[in-house]
């Protein structure tokens, strides 16, 4: 069962008088349950192609649904509401409030949706990613790892139909790297969780279900 | 609905009202001010009344919106009336009911893919054990109708004996794997001796390794602990040399080693073996697989298959690294 998709999806950006094509017709299903990685080289397309899958920007031609909502269809506004409550972010740089301690950084999502905490996941949740400890810490106390280990519980408290990694690891040592993959994929089996996770790493395109790999905008074959 | 703030509005402004009708028999416009009063009373009392109705039709809409949804659900269709992207209190309450009915149902698909699992293994065993049952019989049959030379006798015997031993082998890993997805083992994670546990998974292999002399060496500290089952991981790491033991030529050598991480303990097994190819990185894991050049060695294609099980159960991950003609590496990422 398909939790995403995309159909004849293309993204086109304006560089001075070049039209640069960074995704170009692309079709693609994310299966539930399961781990995809989007592999390929730098500009290949994979931030570009997950950004569209988030919402995080629109196409210039083509759908993107996302259980079972086009996202074409939604409004600035309704975009934002989808994509609090249905898309899980992992960035590259944590993207954690400095000035919040860590339980309040993995709370923010749904402070921000007005919603209360399921106290027993996030429990479940701190013990699993080894932060029980660490939740009135900052995340200037944590190591990258440990930091990168609240992102995780933050995109996975709000229980959303996909997670979406854009290089979970890359600004990490080799070690750290297979440290928070291992996580990552491990917490979304435990929870059942869909995951993308984009990696220029073969390694860790190793621990997905499913590789989709990009070359110049297109599926490579 | 309405919370106790909001029925306290109009208690006030009826109390407001009463003042004014006080304040207005002390006053010399006692008329106009008790016109005033009761006008303001009858508007108050309206107010009430609308406002009690409009909460009324609210809770009302709301439960059959909720009702809705979960007609829509029970009947397996698609709700209509919700909309995840609307930031409203009945969207999130049917948000939740939507996401409790995709839990329920994805147990059920978990169902329907084990049935169709047992099925698959049971024809995947029938398979199995065809061919040694049939090398057995034949055997049997030879040893019976023919008088055979002592020589070729003790030759079939000793064949007949390896076909009884794979089917044992077969047997017992099939016995443990059934015990895998059932999930009928339990685990008994302890904060034990990675050192222990290594020893025992090599101690499984060492005859066979010398018998191809191929030298096995261990870099861990005998002091190093992680909390893992020992039982169940000796037996997940010696699959592993077990199989490093089969694909790696006369006089090779397979080193385990083991590098404790901030969240994992990472242990390697590598080996001077043939090597996987990177397509067949996936493949090696699965149930009965077992790569073509692979073939003539013996085994069943379980050895990795129980091991990914094993350690995955106990929340850890393995990987596989490897070069064509000069060795893998299985890589074990315990939990710390």
């Amino acid at each position: 069962m398909d939790i995403a998709a995309v159909h004849n999806l293309k993204k086109y950006f304006n560089a001075g008088v070049r039209q640069v094509k960074a995704i170009d017709g692309i079709d693609l299903s994310i299966e539930k349950g399961k781990l995809t990685a989007i592999i390929g080289a730098s500009g290949s397309g994979k931030t570009t192609l997950l950004n569209l899958i988030g919402g995080l920007c629109r196409p210039t031609e083509g759908t993107v649904t996302v259980d079972g909502v086009d996202l074409g269809t939604l409004g600035e506004d309704e975009l934002t509401v989808f994509r609090r409550r249905k898309i899980g972010f992992v960035f590259q740089g944590c993207g954690l409030v400095p000035e919040l301690t860590v339980r309040e950084n993995i709370l923010l999502p749904l402070a921000l949706d007005g919603s209360w905490p399921d106290a027993v996941f996030l429990e479940e949740l701190a013990g699993l990613l080894g932060l029980t400890k660490k939740l009135d810490c900052f995340p200037c106390q944590l190591s990258g790892g440990g930091q990168q280990s609240t992102a995780i519980a933050r995109s996975l408290l709000t229980k959303p139909a996909v997670i979406l990694a854009d290089e979970p690891t890359g600004s990490f040592d080799a070690r750290t790297s297979r440290n928070v993959a291992g996580l990552l994929k491990m917490t979304a089996e435990t929870f059942h969780q869909t995951l993308v996770m984009i990696t220029h790493n073969l390694e860790l395109a190793q621990l997905a279900d499913h590789v989709v790999c990009l070359r110049d905008g297109r599926i490579a074959q | 609905m309405s919370g106790d703030g909001t029925a306290r509005i109009p208690l006030l402004l009826v109390l407001s009202a009463l003042l004014l009708i006080l304040l207005g028999t002390l006053e010399f416009s006692a008329v106009l001010l008790r016109l005033a009063a009761v006008c303001l009373g009858l508007s108050v009392l309206l107010l009430t009344l609308l406002w009690k109705r409009r909460q009324a039709r609210r809770e009302s809409d709301f439960a059959n919106s909720v009702c809705e949804t979960l007609d829509a659900l029970m009947r397996g269709r698609e709700p209509e009336n919700y909309r995840p992207y609307e930031d409203s209190q009945l969207s999130k309450a049917l948000g939740k009911l939507v996401q409790y009915h995709d839990q329920a149902q994805a147990g059920q698909r978990q169902s329907e893919m084990d049935r169709q699992t047992i099925q698959e293994l049971v024809s995947d065993i029938s398979h199995q054990v065809k061919t040694p049952m049939t090398n057995i019989r034949m055997f049997t049959d030879i040893l019976r109708r023919h008088e055979l030379p002592e020589e070729k006798r003790a030759e079939v015997l000793a064949t007949l004996a390896a076909q009884v031993h794979k089917l044992d082998f077969l047997m017992q890993s099939l016995i443990k794997m059934s015990r895998l997805e059932a999930g009928t083992f339990t685990l008994h994670v302890e904060e034990a001796s990675l050192y222990d546990t290594i020893a025992q998974a090599a101690g499984g292999v060492l005859a066979a390794a010398n018998r191809k002399r191929i030298r096995i060496t261990v870099d861990c500290d005998s002091r190093e602990t992680v909390r893992h089952d020992p039982k169940w991981t000796a037996e997940a790491l010696g699959n592993l040399l077990d199989n490093a033991v089969k694909y790696t030529p006369e006089g090779g050598s397979i080193c385990i080693s083991v590098r404790p991480w901030q969240f994992y303990t990472r242990i390697d097994v590598a080996d001077t073996g043939m090597g996987i190819p990177a397509a067949h990185y996936h493949d090696v894991f699965k149930r009965f697989y077992r790569a073509q050049p692979s073939a003539a060695a013996e085994g069943v294609g379980l050895g990795l298959y129980l091991a990914q099980g094993i350690i995955s159960r106990q929340k850890g991950y393995i990987s596989v690294k490897s070069e064509v003609g000069k060795g893998s590496t299985f890589s074990v990422f315990l939990l710390r």
